[in-house]
């Protein structure tokens, strides 16, 4: 349905996104999953038409929407990261202002702004001005606008930043309805891997303005199928036993975060009691060690030798 | 469209406090302040200030005049020339054209009033702090001004003036009203030497100093006038500013966005700024010029001349509300609106006279007419003060003319490709 081929932006000598090949089914939502700075916004900008590659192409059922954007943007709807709403109008003003610039009139446009309202939970304070909502409200409603028009693609750039657990069920859960109900074409962008394990059939994982693995969840976990994930508490941060575990020549990357370290090692590998042994050395107490499949924050951790929100 | 634009941008502004003070509360506070408080200095109107004048004569002018007249008889000048100068002598009695023509004349009243008051009680009224000046006029004083006038006798007389320094203005008045009937006495006389048919009381109306009088006799222009429109074009500017910088936060939140996605031409996005600016225009100068007709009864004599100036006005305005939204789209910022409302508007203003004439060279108050304000508050003037349409039509021209020149800028500024904010 839409495909995007070989497409690169480069800023001066900065090329932002090299190379990247990404495809969308019908009815399918994929994930499009990477750390701050990878590159997500900008292929989303390059596929909504918003900004022109340097290279590559968009096509949409297979024709380029490079030249003539309009049939992309026809079905298309674009939830921004940032809240692209007027704060000042209430929900409702701010969805007749969009409505009407997508041109929806009269009783349609009524049914539609109703229709959202119960859809995102808004419709008792749809007479509030914007300012006045919760960080999830405002993201909701920033859903709502680009749903407006009945979409048959819709892309989310990181629609659940900053807010709080709750909301983001929310979020989460009207985004699978969305997908399930309407057969909604969904591209989910996060460098939140939970969500995008609950909400993608397939998944890109980006670092660098380049795709560095792709496919389903379990495709990509495979990728890690020959190694486990350890992961380690503390009673207190300890550097000295972080740097101690880098010397052991089978563990493959370490990482550590507060009181957690967490190591990835071949699957063979048995090394509980030089873990232990390392603790004494450096006088670090360890309250849990637990072996786990990996997860595609450990693929991705493997994959770049960071952690995706580092 | 264009209506949900301009819909959005009303709701945007009335819910706005801080604009709406700018946009509508300031200069309804300036026009009032400064209305009111040159109101005396500029009207013509009522003038608060009165000078209270002391006037203490020693002599007698009638006994006076007769022992000019005694003194005439008995010189050597032809018969002819003797009747002629007593004529003229009971016409020109100084002490009594000074009153009648000066002191007590009907125009000045609302000025000076004037007290007549004995000799012996001159030390009495200069310890009065009422009084802003005192006259005393020695005896003699008559037929010395005579003598020396129509005798050639060297001996010329002086009047002493006591001035109350602590009423400054008013005695700076009588002052320049006593200077001024002194040069016309003297002037008067002169004529009277060779022509004594000129020689009358007529010609010795002295005009009202303080009153501001229109040469083609046009509606005297009122300060409350001059600041309803002062205030109302210079702040008509801030919504071109406001509307830059809008549009600038409409592309940083990626509304901007969310117009192009729902493929909304950016030329029709461009359109609407321009149109809504215009408006947007319109209607400030509409409410400030209504609220001034209100409450101050700034009114226009033609009010289609006067419509025709506002939308004008409102087309310079929308064009560089258009130029500010592509150059903060430029430069990826509001530097260019935040540096028009706080600099180009303030010398804008200056130059085109929104705080009244702060510049006498001509050169300057060219340029100013060459601002969309300087021009708009000439035009404006005009039709206050009665003009004909034909009479403004320099400064339509030039508005227009600055609207197309601006707006044309604004579309080569514009950037083509409608994007996500950097």
């Amino acid at each position: 349905m839409l495909e995007v081929v070989s497409l690169s932006k480069r800023y001066k000598k900065n090329k932002a996104v090299d190379g990247v090949n990404i495809f969308l089914e019908k009815g399918e939502t994929v994930g499009l999953l990477g750390p701050n700075g990878a590159g997500k916004s900008t292929i989303i900008s390059m596929i909504s038409s918003l900004i022109s590659p340097s290279e590559g192409d968009v096509r949409l059922n297979n024709n380029s929407i490079l030249t003539s954007p309009g049939k992309l943007r026809k079905v298309l709807g674009v939830v921004p990261q940032e809240i692209a709403l007027y704060t000042d109008l209430t929900a409702k003003e701010n969805l007749e202002f969009f409505g009407k610039i997508h041109r929806l009139k009269g009783k349609k446009l009524k049914e539609r702004i109703e229709g959202i309202l119960e859809q995102i939970g808004l419709a008792e304070r749809q007479n509030d001005v914007v300012k006045t909502f919760s960080g999830g409200m405002k993201r909701r409603l920033n859903i709502g606008v680009a749903l407006l028009h009945d979409p048959e693609i819709l892309i989310m750039d990181e629609p659940t930043v900053g807010i709080d657990p709750q909301s983001r069920n929310y979020i989460l859960e009207g985004v699978k309805r969305l997908n399930r109900e309407k057969n909604m074409t969904i591209l989910y962008t996060s460098h939140y891997m939970e969500e995008v394990e609950f909400l993608c059939d397939r998944i890109y994982i980006m670092d660098k303005g380049h795709i560095i693995a792709s496919g389903t969840k379990d495709e990509i976990k495979s990728i890690l199928s020959s190694e486990s994930t350890i992961l380690i508490k503390l009673d207190k941060s300890s550097p000295a036993f972080t740097e101690k575990l880098k010397e052991l020549a089978f563990i493959k990357t370490v990482t550590s975060h507060e009181k957690t370290v967490t190591i990835v090692i071949p699957k063979e590998v048995h090394p509980f009691n030089q873990i232990f042994q390392l603790a004494e050395e450096t006088d670090a107490a360890i309250v849990t060690i637990d072996r786990q499949t990996p997860t595609l924050e450990d693929v991705f951790l493997h994959l770049t030798g960071r952690a995706l929100r580092d | 469209m264009i209506v949900q634009f301009i819909k959005k941008q009303l709701l945007l502004i009335i819910r706005n406090p801080q604009i709406l003070l700018i946009l509508i509360g300031m200069p309804l506070i300036l026009i009032t302040i400064l209305g009111f408080a040159l109101g005396s200095v500029m009207n013509g109107g009522e003038v608060s200030v009165k000078a209270k004048v002391a006037i203490i004569e020693h002599g007698d002018s009638d006994q006076e005049l007769n022992h000019f007249l005694k003194k005439l008889e008995s010189s050597k000048l032809p018969q002819e020339a003797k009747s002629a100068i007593s004529q003229s002598a009971k016409q020109l009695l100084p002490v009594e054209q000074l009153k009648s023509e000066v002191l007590k004349n009907p125009e000045l009243k609302k000025y000076i009033s004037v007290h007549e008051i004995e000799p012996e009680a001159l030390k009495e009224t200069k310890d009065d702090d009422s009084y802003s000046v005192i006259i005393e006029i020695p005896e003699g004083f008559s037929e010395q001004i005579l003598s020396s006038m129509f005798l050639k006798e060297e001996e010329r007389p002086q009047l002493k003036l006591y001035r109350n320094e602590g009423k400054e203005l008013t005695s700076n008045l009588t002052e320049d009203l006593l200077t001024s009937f002194q040069e016309q006495y003297s002037l008067a006389a002169k004529i009277g030497e060779s022509d004594e048919s000129i020689l009358s009381a007529d010609s010795m109306d002295t005009e009202v100093i303080g009153k501001v009088s229109n040469v083609e006799d046009r509606e005297p222009l009122t300060s409350t006038a001059y600041y309803a429109v002062g205030m109302s074009v210079m702040f008509v500017l801030y919504i071109a500013s406001n509307m830059g910088s809008f549009a600038y936060q409409e592309k940083e939140d990626h509304v901007f966005d969310r117009m192009i996605l729902a493929n909304v031409s950016i030329w029709k996005y461009f359109t609407s700024i321009l149109l809504t600016t215009i408006i947007l225009a319109a209607l400030q100068l509409g409410i400030l010029f209504g609220v001034c007709a209100l409450f101050y009864g700034v009114t226009w004599p033609a009010l289609g001349s006067f419509l025709l100036v506002t939308i004008a006005l409102s087309l310079a305005v929308g064009s560089i509300g258009a130029l500010l939204t592509s150059l903060n789209y430029r430069a990826h910022s509001e530097t260019f609106s935040n540096f028009f409302s706080t600099v180009i508007v303030t010398v804008f203003a200056f130059v085109g006279g929104s705080f009244g004439e702060m510049f006498s060279s001509d050169f300057i108050r060219k340029i100013g007419n060459l601002t969309p304000n300087g021009a708009g508050m000439t035009a404006y003037f005009k039709l206050f003060q009665g003009y004909p349409l034909s009479s403004v039509q320099s400064e339509l021209l030039m508005l227009v003319l600055f609207s197309i020149i601006i707006l044309i800028l604004a579309v080569l500024l514009f950037p083509k490709e409608g994007g996500t904010a950097k």
